[in-house]
């Protein structure tokens, strides 16, 4: 389906649920063009007042009545006089009225698109997020949204504004002279066609000159950037002139544009004046030839009628090509709310958890692949045991956490939380009570006190310390310059990885939880703080089940059951010392470790191959 | 200064000067002015005018009905169209070029300044900021600037054209009109400044609204582990209702304008027809209907002309506001800069006398340098000395903060010592241009930056004629020519904005390319295999081994194994040197050095053999 197909379909659903403020909206936009056309008619029975025409136009009879009641023809003027100055002001309070709709509408409908997207883009899949293009949802929470508002809100009820002043005004106009009237109309094709053209024209041209503005910006940001390339160079020069070039071509196609703009605006205007004069002369030559029936009011009154719909019909092709455009908008924003959230498929059971698992068999892979990734993994984890993970980059280890946490959902076999499948139990249950440490710690926008305070903004201060204890993060806080004041995330301090992931640490183990999986995210931390970190978490809850994913043996050693993945199932399994007595991988890769030792010996001896160190 | 706010900042007074250096840069473009102004009276004279004639018409042709003059007539106002048309089209026209013309003078000039301006300005301005001056600000400046004028130009003259058009016929109702004018231009000035702060607020919380969308997203799956979706989404829609109640706040007083305008006017229109008629009444038709129209037709026209010269004035205000960051731009002087003899001996940044240039060896000294950066009261360096000989290869060890980026800031003169002195080959190297020194250095960083041009291109960065031979010869050294050749395009392949569309080891690869095209006397590598993969580094080490023979060079490294070589190793901790020597020498010291070296040795080797069985 064309987007906006998509988007004329999202827009009539907004439609629907603000159906009551739109119709007031549209209505009122309808009454206040038609009225405005009422303005000339009023001029038109004051002047043939004066005039002491008999026939005092087309002003409303009841209105007529009270004017007349007047006993001088002055007292008749200023009685009509004051009626306009009142008419206006009601109009002017009918304006104002309608502004207030208008912005109420409008308002209403960006929040609402705003917390939809916002809410469902949310629930999103990990592995959406994961591959997300961060600048492009932006534009449509932002720039999508506005052009989406600005359709229902600002084109639709202008279009309904020409189109009542239009029949208003004609309608009038032939009361007066039916003749004079399709003279006057001339001008409608072709100020409607030229602007409709001009505006896609313009779009089209505007896009050009838009990338090479963009262009022009590449140049400046990598300048920006690379500026210490451009200096270690001495390429200022170099620099310059490429500046140059691209600064050059934008002017010179954006002036080109606007010398274009300039000849339809010209145009425009010109047929203006010239419909203007066409009338004027079509009415002197029906005078002349002894057309009585049109009179000074008459005329003056047509005249003004058509300068009320000229300009307005001028803007409608431009509201034309914009409501295009926002359709596309529209379209793209409901692509978005169409994916499927996670939550649509979700567990219900919310059972005790003490963190006993069980993998049976367990078969899982990624979506845009036909391999699988874990092919019949098995093992079992009792509560309080710690379980370490050990096997090469790309052997599925990450995925077992991740299927844990039910970031991802396995295809085959079966998980069993305490005996309960894991399919079964409740997403946001399951995740309060798995603490899943991603490998990339990422810290949001507020003070370290906030981000370990995160899931439980009213927990005692206590908790918070304790918790950057346990994590070994509180003397690095003390040591910053505002202590746990200090702002973090992208616009604040810049922390080191391993200080990034204490805090992510810290945060996850604010409150016990009976299952941790550190996926990974000790890495930065040499082996003394790792282990520390755990036994001091050990301390805490003897039943937590921990599971520590990594490369380093040295981590791994002290786990109650090692288990190295291979190939996408259990290669092994047991102590440290069960696997390095067993021939296999963790044995190879403990004799490296050995070796290593040695070779590194060898060196600070004084002999030992200096291009050892180096392979 | 603080960034996020500044972009919305307005100032309050008029700021002469401002304008005056603006105006330096407008009047560039004299001629197009002249036009722009002159085809703007013209315009604004028809709009005045042809009420006139509709008023000559209506009455010979429809009270006196005397029809001798008809063709006149119709003439008359087909010329009215026709100058119309011819005057809208010339006015734009001339206007357009004022717009760019001043856009593009602007942004010359403040690239060009940016280009002088020295390391201690890019490190402190976000980059950011820098682009908002150059795009929006410049932009809005001239928009407003050209289109404001017209505007104004075009309002004051309607105005004042109906005015004076309005007392040459009747001095009675041009001083009814006259008495209208002070109302409307209040009430309109005034709705203008509270109408703009409101929307100030606005915007204000649409860049948060933005931001927490960024967050959210980015940190979207972390969310999910911590259970933080509800938290959120209450967060969010407390700022968006905010945001809602604001705007209609601020659409409030913008729906006001129009309407009040428009009342007042037509109390005017009103007050005209009254006075207006009572005048025909009395003089029995010498002031005639047709004159009363005429009226009534200039008192309604008259309120736009003046609702838009408040409007002009509003965002005038906007523009210095614009026009004060894109100055204070290009008015920033460089903090490290070559003196005046210096620079008449051997030209300045953009015009080299190569002539003049002696050639370098390579010797660097460092002696007695303090060093702290601008505003702070920390010494980063205290006293510091260092001797590099001329090709000797010298690496920096040291945590974060221990002063190694420092001294390579130093030595490539990004910045300059607080106090001592740096020499190169024993002459103090401010004596010497900073170009002279630059084309004799090499950089490669710790993060590749590629320009979004061709491999070829990027390389020939480093020498700007070099040839294909040359080029090839350097990606030879440096190990590059592997993956290049197995490209479609080969040299020529485009890499990508920043050079995404390559992998980081093979930009840095490119990045070494391009150090070694330059030919360099000093080559300095900083960090630069942090970021490379096990797999890239052994070529690139080698590559390094190649390169540094009979070059002076400075390495910092993290990873040990690329400075084992290295004829001087100094380990730094707070600005001091407190180990030096080569490394089997460190090593048996049994120091920092040693542990550092260790603990990285064990960790590094583990993980590679790992994946490797």
């Amino acid at each position: 389906m064309k987007t906006s197909t998509k988007g004329y379909k999202y827009i009539l659903q907004l439609s629907l649920i603000f159906l009551p403020l739109i119709l007031i909206v549209l209505v009122m936009s309808y009454l206040d063009s038609a009225l405005y056309t009422e303005v000339p008619i009023f001029v038109q029975f004051i002047i043939a007042t004066l005039e002491g025409s008999s026939d005092k136009g087309e002003l409303w009879g009841f209105l007529q009545n009270i004017f007349l009641k007047g006993e001088t023809t002055l007292m008749v003027v200023i009685y009509a006089s004051i009626g306009l100055m009142l008419y206006q002001t009601f109009r002017g309070v009918f304006k104002f009225i309608m502004g207030l709709f208008r912005n109420t509408l409008s308002q209403n409908i960006i929040v609402k698109m705003r917390k939809n997207l916002y809410k469902h883009i949310q629930t999103l899949s990990y592995s959406y997020h994961t591959n997300a293009d961060l600048g492009d949802l932006i534009q449509r929470c932002t720039s999508d949204v506005d052009a989406v508002q600005g359709f229902i809100c600002n084109d639709i009820p202008t279009v309904v504004s020409v189109f009542a002043v239009l029949f208003s005004a004609i309608f009038k106009m032939f009361s007066i002279s039916p003749n004079l009237t399709w003279i006057s109309l001339i001008i409608l094709p072709v100020a409607f066609f030229s602007s409709f053209f001009y505006c896609l024209y313009v779009q089209k041209e505007y896009e050009k000159v838009e990338n090479l503005e963009a262009e022009l910006m590449t140049v400046m940001q990598e300048n920006l950037s690379g500026v210490r390339v451009v200096k270690a160079f001495a390429n200022e020069k170099f620099e310059i002139d490429k500046f140059e070039k691209k600064n050059k071509a934008y002017h010179d196609k954006s002036l080109r544009m606007q010398k274009i703009s300039a000849v339809f605006w010209g145009f425009s205007d010109f047929t203006t004046l010239a419909q203007m004069a066409l009338t004027m002369t079509y009415a002197v030559i029906l005078v002349e030839k002894g057309d009585m029936s049109l009179n000074l009011a008459d005329v003056i009154t047509l005249i003004t009628l058509v300068g009320t719909y000229i300009w307005p019909v001028r803007s409608l092709g431009r509201t034309i090509g914009n409501m295009g455009k926002s359709a596309v908008a529209a379209g793209r924003i409901k692509e978005i709310l169409d994916l499927p959230s996670e939550y649509l498929d979700n567990g219900t059971k919310t059972p005790i958890i003490t963190g006993n698992i069980v993998f049976d068999d367990v078969y899982f892979k990624f979506d845009d692949t036909d391999k699988h990734l874990l092919k019949g993994l098995s093992f079992e984890a009792k509560a309080g045991e710690t379980i370490a993970l050990i096997g090469k980059t790309g052997s599925g280890k990450s995925t077992v956490a991740h299927l844990l946490a039910r970031l991802n959902d396995y295809q085959g076999g079966s998980i069993k939380l305490d005996g309960v499948e894991l399919k079964d139990i409740e997403k946001e249950y399951l995740r309060k009570n798995v603490g899943l440490i991603l490998q990339e710690p990422f810290l949001y926008s507020k003070t370290v006190y906030e981000n370990i305070a995160i899931t439980n903004k009213t927990v005692p201060n206590d908790k918070v310390y304790e918790a950057a204890k346990l994590s070994a993060i509180e003397k690095d806080i003390k040591g910053f310059e505002k202590g746990y004041d200090t702002i973090v995330g992208e616009k604040g301090a810049t922390l080191s990885g391993g200080q990034k992931q204490r805090i992510a640490i810290a945060r996850m183990v604010l409150e016990e939880k009976p299952i941790l999986i550190f996926d990974d995210s000790l890495s930065a931390l040499d082996t003394e703080t790792d282990l520390m970190i755990r036994n001091a978490l050990k301390t805490r809850n003897k039943e937590t089940t921990t599971f520590i994913i990594t490369h380093r043996i040295t981590a791994a050693k002290t786990a109650d059951k090692i288990i190295v993945l291979d190939n996408g199932c259990v290669s092994q399994m047991g102590t440290h010392d069960e696997l390095i007595n067993s021939p296999g991988l963790y044995k190879k890769l403990w004799e490296i470790q050995g070796n290593l030792e040695l070779e590194f010996l060898n060196v600070l001896n004084g002999g030992g191959d200096k291009d050892a160190l180096r392979r | 200064m603080h960034y996020e706010d500044d972009n919305e900042a307005l100032s309050e007074k008029l700021n002469i000067n401002t304008w005056k250096k603006i105006l330096k840069v407008i009047l560039k473009s004299k001629k197009p002015l002249v036009f722009m102004i002159i085809a703007v009276i013209f315009m604004s004279s028809i709009d005045v005018f042809y009420p006139i004639l509709n008023r000559y018409a209506l009455n010979e042709f429809f009270v006196e009905n005397d029809f001798s003059n008809k063709y006149l007539f119709i003439s008359l106002y087909a010329a009215a169209a026709v100058m119309m048309g011819l005057s809208v089209f010339w006015f734009i026209r001339a206007a357009a070029v004022v717009e760019e013309s001043t856009t593009y003078e602007m942004r010359k000039q403040a690239f060009h300044r940016l280009q002088e301006l020295s390391f201690s300005y890019f490190d402190t301005t976000p980059s950011g900021w820098v682009m908002a001056r150059m795009t929006s600000d410049a932009r809005k400046l001239s928009t407003i600037i050209s289109w404001g004028l017209v505007d104004f130009l075009w309002g004051f003259i309607l105005m004042g054209g109906i005015l004076v058009a309005s007392f040459i016929i009747d001095y009675r109702l041009a001083l009814l009109l006259l008495a209208m004018l002070p109302i409307f231009m209040v009430v309109a000035i005034v709705l203008n400044r509270k109408i703009l702060k409101e929307y100030r607020e606005v915007r204000k919380i649409n860049s948060s609204i933005t931001a927490s969308y960024n967050e959210s997203f980015m940190g979207a799956n972390t969310s999910k582990t911590l259970v933080l979706e509800k938290e959120n989404e209450e967060e969010f829609t407390k700022i968006a209702n905010r945001m809602r109640n604001r705007s209609i706040k601020a659409a409030m007083w913008s729906s006001l304008i129009w309407p009040i305008i428009l009342v007042i006017g037509y109390y005017g229109v009103g007050l005209v027809s009254i006075i207006g008629g009572n005048l025909v009444i009395v003089s029995k038709g010498i002031f005639s209907v047709s004159t009363l129209y005429l009226f009534i037709d200039y008192a309604i026209r008259f309120f736009d002309p003046v609702i838009q010269i408040a409007r002009v004035l509003a965002d005038f205000q906007q523009a210095q506001a614009s026009a004060e960051r894109v100055i204070s731009l290009i008015e920033t002087d460089p903090d490290v800069y070559d003196k005046e003899e210096v620079i008449s001996k051997y030209g300045d940044l953009l015009n080299h006398k190569k002539e003049n240039w002696e050639k370098i060896n390579g010797e660097i000294e460092f002696k007695n340098v303090s060093f702290k950066y601008k505003g702070t009261d920390t010494y980063v360096l205290k006293d510091f000395n260092l001797k590099i000989k001329a090709g000797e290869m010298v690496a920096l060890v040291g945590e974060t903060g221990s002063g190694k980026s420092t001294i390579v800031n130093l030595i490539s003169r990004f910045y300059e010592p607080t106090e001592g002195e740096i020499l190169i080959d024993g002459i103090n190297y401010k004596e010497r241009s900073i170009s002279w020194l630059h084309s004799n250095l090499g950089y490669v960083l710790q993060t590749p930056q590629l320009f979004s041009t061709s491999i070829e291109e990027n390389i020939r960065y480093g020498k700007l004629d070099a040839t294909h031979e040359e080029i090839e010869k350097a990606c030879k050294i440096a190990n590059a020519t592997n993956f290049i050749e197995k490209l479609d395009k080969g040299y020529d392949t485009l890499v990508g904005e920043g050079g995404s569309k390559l992998s980081v080891g093979e930009r840095q690869l490119i990045s070494f390319a391009r150090a070694i095209v330059a030919d360099p006397a000093i080559l300095v590598l900083d960090e630069a295999t942090s970021s490379i993969d096990t797999e890239n580094e052994k070529v690139i080490l080698e590559a390094i081994h190649t390169i540094l023979k009979e070059r002076t060079s400075l390495v910092v490294a993290h990873r040990l194994s690329t400075i084992v070589d290295a004829d001087k190793i100094i380990v730094l901790k707070h600005g001091q040197i407190i180990e030096s020597g080569t490394h089997k020498e460190l090593l048996n010291q049994k120091g920092y050095y040693f542990d550092l070296y260790r603990n990285q040795f064990m960790q590094e080797k583990t993980q590679k053999m790992f994946d490797e069985i």
